[in-house]
């Protein structure tokens, strides 16, 4: 009776821990933090960098565009790319627009998705079609920031599927 | 005896399901960063330099070349790798060369190693590769450019491959 339990439990763990090898692997994101954005014009040294992000200085009286690398790793399959971008409006009354572009390595254009958020606190979520999110592609966020560091862009999470 | 083999079966299949049910650690895997992060390396150099979405360049009137440095962010290499390979894309106009050198350095600051190219043409697609001793598991990797005057040149990114 003994040998056959044995054997019997031999043949269920190769059963289990073949089904376990080929269990879907875990998604690994990129987050990355947008403290690293640059002007997009050359020259306008009137942006702020800290620790939470980006934005216009305090007491700077126009908005700027600024422009971030969004570094990826490439989907597994044929879906499509997910980006949660994070940011805030302070006070809830000014205005944050953004455009997560994707280039492939060769510098052709591959698509763009653009939004406008007004709300204090915000996560925004991007969805881009695999045709336009190829396996070498490059990507990155360019935002118009408002005036007197009323907003911040804080975070972009490139979501693995 | 037939009850203590059922039960007996019961705690081993519980186990199994339990170790069945553990997450599967993520391979690593390519990371693609775009160069407009990269930042001039001399003070007061930055206002002769464009970061588009596309790359970084430098100004159309700036005349003479100018050096950035770019962080390459990289998951650690597989156990068994015997190198790490790194492909560095960008443009170079109006036979105009870009020089650039990849290196990296232990978490202590310690130089690991390096690995430079000059453009070769118009439009590079460079594969640079560093032994895996120079790329320990807690390395950071980044890359220095001599970008061409006048806009002549574009580093677009780098991608990590693992």
């Amino acid at each position: 009776m003994k040998f056959m339990f044995m054997r019997f439990l031999g043949a269920a763990s190769v059963v289990l821990l073949g089904a376990s090898a080929g269990a879907p692997v875990q998604a690994s994101s990129i987050n990355t933090s947008m403290l690293e954005c640059q002007p997009l014009q050359p020259g306008q040294a009137d942006l702020r960098h800290t620790e939470l992000g980006t934005s216009t200085d305090g007491v700077f009286p126009a908005p700027r565009y600024v422009t971030c690398s969004v570094p990826r790793s490439p989907n597994l399959g044929t879906t499509g790319g997910l980006f949660y971008v994070t940011g805030d409006n302070r006070d809830g009354m000014s205005t944050t627009t953004c455009t997560l572009f994707s280039y492939d390595y060769t510098g052709a254009f591959q698509g763009s998705f653009s939004f406008t958020r007004t709300a204090p606190h915000y996560t925004q979520i991007l969805v881009i079609p695999a045709v336009q999110l190829g396996y070498w592609s490059y990507t990155s966020l360019t935002c118009l920031l408002p005036e007197n560091g009323r907003a911040t862009i804080e975070s972009v999470i490139a979501v693995q599927s | 005896m037939k009850s203590r083999f059922v039960k007996l079966f019961g705690v081993a299949y519980g186990a199994l399901l339990a170790t069945a049910g553990v997450v599967v650690p993520a391979p690593a895997a390519n990371i693609n960063t775009n160069a407009t992060e990269c930042q001039a390396q001399f003070w007061p150099q930055e206002a002769d330099i464009v970061h588009t979405e596309k790359g970084i360049s430098t100004g159309s009137t700036v005349t003479a070349s100018r050096w950035i440095s770019c962080a390459i962010p990289r998951s650690p290499l597989a156990p068994t790798a015997t190198s790490g390979s790194f492909y560095i894309d960008g443009d170079s106009q109006n036979g105009q060369w870009m020089v650039c050198s990849l290196a990296s350095y232990d978490f202590t600051g310690t130089f690991l190693g390096s690995s430079s190219f000059s453009s070769p043409g118009p439009a590079f697609d460079i594969l640079l590769s560093l032994p895996a001793a120079q790329l320990g598991y807690w390395a950071y990797t980044g890359i220095t450019c001599v970008l061409p005057p006048n806009g002549n040149g574009t580093l677009r990114g780098v991608t990590s491959l693992q």
